[in-house]
Formats: C-alpha cells, structure tokens, sequence
C-alpha cells in the first residue's frame, strides 16, 4: 500500500514536471473554423511592412464572405513581434500554446522567423510567410514554406536586371550591416561575380542614417555603373536624393524593403528616379491595371481603415503579402473536409504551376522544394516617368 | 547608594532592516519554484526573460547607478556574454552550462576594456559617447567576422547544448530552474559585493570622486573593478538570453536593445539592487499586457517611462521602500 501512494505520488510529479506535450494535429480547427495566427510586425520600426500581414488577411475574409473553406471559416489572431527576436518568441508562443493556432502566416522579419522555426519544428506547426531568410526553408523544413521570393530569388534578380543593361559591368552595393540586407545582397553579389560583372564596393548604410553623402561620393568616386541598394525605404530614400545632389548618374536597383510608388513619391524628384531607379517586380502585372484590379478592391473592402494605407491606394506590400493567404486557403481547399496539420502539408507539397493571380511566377511546390516561385520583373519609371514593369533592360511586359 | 536604574534592554530586539531583506532573498526565489507547474509555455518564457534581465539589470546599475558614470556599454556585455556561449556551443560543442562562466569572464573582460577611457579621465556625456561606440563597434565585429559569429544571419544554438550537467533545458519549464539560479546567484553576489568595502568605495566615487581619492580611496581601480563586475553579470545574462532565445543576432545588440536595458535601470530605481530587479519584471512584463493592442504598446509603455521618472524619479523601488524599508538599498550596518 505504501509502494502505492509513493508510485502515485512520483507518478503526479512526473507528470507534472514532463514536457508540454506537442501540439495536437488538428489544434486550431473546429467543425466551424480554422484559427490562424498571423505574426508581424505591428509597432516598432519595422511597422512599415505589416501591410506584408494585412494582405493576406483580406484574402482570409473575402473567403469568409464566400462561405469559407468546406463550410469553416478563418479567424485569425494577430500578434506583434516587433522584429525583435526575443518579443517575436514570446507572440509565437502566445499563438501555439495559449491561442492553439493551427499555423502561423505572416511574419515578415527573417530574424525572428529563424528565432521561431525551432519550436515551429518540434511542435509541427505550419508557417507560411514571406520573411526573405533562404535559410528558412533550405534545406526543407517539414512545415516551413516560402511563397514569396526569398533574399536569394529577389538579390539574384537584382543583380540580373542590371546585367541585362549590356552597358553595365561595375556595380557598387549599399547596404544595411544586417541579415535582411546581407539576404539580398550576398546572392546578388555572388551573381554578377558568375555573369561577368564587377563588384567594385560595398558600403555600408545603417538603418536610421539621415545623409548619404559618403556613399555617394565613393559611387561617384569609384565609378560605378548601378548601384544595388539593400536598404529599407527610409535610407533608400535618402540614398536616391544625395546620388542625384552629388550628380550620380549611375542606375539604382533597390531590394524589396522599401514600397516603389512610397519610394518615387517622398524622393519628390524625377530626375532621381525616372528610368533611373528600378526594383525587382514579384507581381504579373502593373499594380493598378485591370489585370489586379480586384486585388485591389478586395484590400479596400475587407480592410479596416486602420490596416489601410493612410492616403492613396494599397501599396506593393498588400499585394507581395496576399499569396500567403491564397495559397494557405489552397492547402485548406485541397486538404479536404477534415484537415490535419499532416494533410494540409501534403496538399500544399502537391501544387504545381498554381496561378495566384498575382504573382509573376506561378507556384509549385514537392516534398524537397518549399521555395514555390522563382521568377522576377522590375519596375520602374519610364523616360516619360511612366510606371513600367520590365522583363529585362529595356523590354517593357506587354500591358 | 542605590545604583541608577538600568535602561531596561528589550527582551527580544527586530532584526535591523538589512538584515530582514536578506531573508527576503531566498523567501522570494523559493516562492517562485512551483511557478512552472502552473504557467503555460509562453507565460513561463515571459518569466524566463525577466530572469535574463535582472542580471542585465544588476551589472547595468553597478555601473550607472552605483558608481554614478554615464556609460553605456551594457550591451556590448550582454552580445559578449551572448555570442561566447553561442560560438563554445555551435564551434566547439561546448555544453550551455560550461559557457556560462567563460561568457561571464569574456563580460569582465569587455568591462575592462570599456572602462579604460574612465581611467583616462573621461566623464559624462563624453564618456556616454565612447561607451556608445564601444557597442556599436562589437556589433560590427559581430557582422564582419562571419566565420566565427554567423555574420549578419547571426548563429543558432544548438538545442541539445542547453543542458546542465548532461540534464537537458528542453522546456520553459526546465530552463527556469537554471535561470532562476543564475539570477539569483547574480543578485546574491552583487549584494555582497555592494554591502563591502568596495560598494561602498562606489558610493564614495559616486558622491565625489575627488573626495573619495583624497580620502585614500585608490579610485581607478575601483572603477575598473564595477565596470568588469558589472560585465561579469551581464555577459552572465548574455548566456541566459543565448539559452532562452537560441538564435544570436547582431541586432538583438543594437541601441533599440540599450535604450530597454536603461528603461530596467530607470524603471525600477538608479542604484537599487531591488530596483534592478523590479525594472527588469516590469519592463519585460508590460509590453506583454499590452500585447492586444499592439498600436497602443509603444505609447503606453513610453508613457510608463515618462511617469516614473516624473514621479518615481528613483524609480519604483523607492515607492515599495515607503512601504517598508526592507526595500531601501542600505550599503552600510546598523
């Protein structure tokens, strides 16, 4: 009897003192809904790019107004990260362990991705966002998926679009000393190494800087042809404005941290940026065209005003954002009436050359590739200061 | 001739304050042991952040509050005490608890070092500024020297390293234990070191340098002793934060990451041992309460600041020293 009660006892404490169990395959989802959590950043600095969460949150309610997904509709929880690694593990957690979401979409802030992807991988939860960090889905991760460009598609395209000016040889890189910018700018630079080009500097130019005239300057000094800019948009901004003061004539390739039409409207200056600065293009044609009109009109039905840009129109983000959110919704679609975390991750490794309808690639996923797109346009300001998508130097898309 | 009669001595005399907090010490942490059995994952990872600050906090008011010197070298401590225990885990398959130390040691050793320009005479802002720089040029090492830190992806470290003795951390849960020990090891031994010869030699330094050296005090070594305790404590902190959060960037070390160590300095109370305790549960608590309105977080938070140094200007351990005065930070016996 007294072996009994002592079993009994250390058993209680065994139990008690075990590890939380790992979170169940189905955590997340009622015979009603799909709870979803979406991981940004909502204050701090890095709050510019929560478009980058709200794009696929209208995806998520359009398809709520359509009845949802095998009669389940989505309800998301947001959770602020800040970009900050230690606040971004403390949100994730929120969702896995106190909210039970079922994945985690958004996240647009590489540092914190990686921070989290060790307990995304030991629990089994699904993450779909588009932090640039390559290292987050290569090699594969089971439930990590890049449905956006990573730091190596967007650099590489960069890069590319440059060198397909036959003019240009000698690149000059300007760039943030941290791991977004290195994302971009290592592939890039790796790129024109292999296609010919020269890389004859990189500079930095930490985030918070108010003047690049030493940047410019050794541009100018240096003779560079372009300049790839891996910079977030306010020192892009500042970056576009002293090349023009100090007469630059050099082509500017920005990396995706800053929004374009943001970008071309507070440098307030078209000589600085028509037929002069360019950005890789994820999207299959000219925001704004019919062709993504009703991307468009879904933004600024579903969003609230405070999810919405201050003035004007939604911005390249909404739209960069919103294939986490359709092709989320596929894997649902294709995972059938009684979704598993098991399931859903074997329907999105089986889509093949899936169109989003807004993307310049279509997306294709397997089992040992979770990178779903590759191909990228640029965009930029046309002689005329028209805004043209280009295929390569030169070559606008057909409209 | 009858003898005057005696003051009559109390029977049985209370403890004089210094000596109540000290049981203080140990009541606290033993309260906090069943934490684990009744917090989730993510309330005991909060909970594990703010053991990783106290330290942060201890070795940040050493230097500030205790010695009086605006320098703002912490977090070229805390990425020291970070990045040792990441580059012995990762490079050398060091286990967590063995880095532990050396991390610490690395934290004195930065201490040294940044306190070299106070030995030269160097004082407030001037000095703010070359303490500034100091952690801003250890960041750009942490960039630059890809092989060994990761560069500008930073490092992960490896789960299986986070143990103690062979035991594994695998959990919030476990890792507390470990936290926990550490903080108040830190917090034990920076009271002692507070409440000897060489506290109060700080506190000589800190009311009138000169004085103080008139008086025999040998100042610069002083000096040099808070700046490497005070980087022995945070890289120890360092290691807590690498454990915790188990990827090692440069921009966790950046002056966003500065500005919310000061924020545990000023919150909780310049000089307080208490204060840097409470400062690091508050500040890493109260952007988690306001988590649901993420728009309303850095706003609410910067008011909390504004309103304590308004009212609070020596912080929230001043307002519990009111209370009781087992709260008021006494460098001296009764």
């Amino acid at each position: 009897m007294q072996l009994s009660k002592t079993f009994y006892a250390l058993a209680a404490v065994a139990a008690l003192a075990s590890p939380a169990l790992a979170a169940d395959n189905m955590q997340g989802i009622t015979a009603t809904t799909i709870k979803i959590g979406n991981l940004g950043p909502f204050s701090g600095d890095a709050a510019v790019f929560n478009p980058l969460n709200f794009g696929p949150e209208a995806y998520l309610r359009y398809i709520n107004d359509k009845g949802g997904i095998h009669g389940r509709k989505f309800e998301t929880v947001f959770a602020d990260s800040a970009c900050n690694e230690a606040k971004g593990i403390a949100a994730a957690k929120k969702l896995i362990y106190e909210d039970k979401v079922f994945m985690i979409m958004g996240n647009p802030c590489s540092g914190v991705a990686m921070a989290i992807k060790p307990m995304l991988e030991q629990e089994g939860i699904p993450w779909m966002g588009p932090a640039a960090n390559p290292k987050l889905t290569r090699p594969t991760s089971p439930a990590m998926f890049h449905t956006t460009y990573t730091g190596i598609e967007s650099g590489e395209a960069m890069a590319g679009f440059a060198l397909s000016n036959p003019a240009i040889k000698k690149i000059a890189i300007v760039e943030h000393s941290n791991d977004w910018a290195h994302g971009y700018c290592n592939p890039a630079s790796d790129f024109i190494k292999k296609n010919g080009g020269e890389v004859l500097t990189r500079i930095a130019m930490e985030r918070g800087s108010t003047d690049g005239t030493t940047q410019a300057l050794q541009v100018k000094t240096l003779g560079a042809q372009a300049v790839l800019g891996c910079l977030y948009q306010p020192e892009l901004i500042i970056l576009l404005r002293d090349l023009q003061k100090f007469g630059v004539a050099a082509t500017v390739v920005g990396a995706l941290g800053a929004d374009f039409d943001q970008t071309v409207q507070q440098v307030n200056s078209p000589a600085a940026v028509r037929d002069k600065f360019f950005q890789p293009y994820q999207f299959k044609a000219k925001i704004g065209t019919p062709a993504l009109k009703e991307f468009e009109d879904m933004f600024v039905k579903y969003l609230k005003k405070d999810e919405l840009p201050k003035a004007g129109p939604p911005t390249n983000f909404y739209y960069f954002g919103v294939p986490v959110g359709i092709v989320t919704v596929e894997g649902f679609r294709r995972a059938g009436p009684s979704p598993s975390r098991e399931k859903w991750i074997a329907a999105i490794e089986s889509i093949k050359d899936f169109d989003t309808g807004v993307l310049a690639d279509t997306v294709t996923f397997s089992k040992d590739k979770h990178v779903g797109v590759s191909r990228m346009y640029a965009v930029g300001l046309d002689k005329d200061g028209k805004q043209t998508v280009y295929t390569a130097w030169g070559k606008p898309l057909p409209e | 001739m009858a003898d005057a009669p005696k003051s009559a001595a109390p029977a049985t005399k209370a403890p004089p304050a210094w000596r109540q907090r000290r049981y203080l010490f140990w009541l606290i942490p033993l309260l906090l042991l069943p934490l684990p059995f009744y917090l989730g994952q993510y309330k005991q990872y909060v909970v594990n952040l703010i053991l990783v600050y106290v330290p942060v906090g201890v070795g940040f008011n050493i230097v500030v509050g205790n010695l009086g010197l605006l320098a703002f070298s912490n977090v070229a401590f805390f990425g020291i005490g970070a990045y040792t225990s990441g580059v012995l885990a990762l490079k050398l398959g060091w286990p967590w608890w063995a880095t532990i130390l050396p991390a610490g040691l690395m934290g004195g050793l930065v201490g040294c070092i940044a306190g070299v320009p106070a030995l030269r005479g160097v004082r407030l802002f001037y000095l703010a500024i070359m303490t500034l720089a100091f952690g801003e040029l250890l960041r750009w090492v942490y960039i630059r020297w890809v092989p060994v830190t990761g560069g500008s992806f930073g490092m992960s470290v490896p789960k299986a390293s986070i143990n103690v003795f062979g035991w594994p951390l695998p959990t919030e849960g476990d890792k507390f234990y470990a936290f926990l020990f550490l903080a108040v090891l830190m917090v034990v031994l920076t009271d002692r070191l507070l409440r000897s010869r060489f506290g109060r030699a700080f506190m000589a330094i800190k009311g009138n340098e000169q004085a103080a050296a008139a008086m025999g005090i040998p100042t610069d070594r002083y000096i040099l002793l808070a700046f490497a305790w005070g980087g022995f404590v945070v890289g120890v902190g360092g290691s807590m934060y690498a454990a915790l959060v188990g990827h090692v960037t440069p921009i966790a070390f950046d002056l966003a990451e500065l500005i919310l160590e000061f924020a545990v300095v000023m919150v909780g109370g310049l000089g307080s041992l208490v204060g840097s305790v409470l400062g690091a549960a508050i500040i890493t608590a109260a952007p988690e309460f306001f988590r649901e309105w993420p728009g309303f977080q850095e706003m609410l938070f910067g008011v909390l600041i504004v309103l304590v140094i308004l009212f609070l200007p020596r912080g929230v351990a001043s307002l519990l020293a009111r209370v009781h005065p087992i709260f008021i930070d006494r460098y001296y016996r009764d």
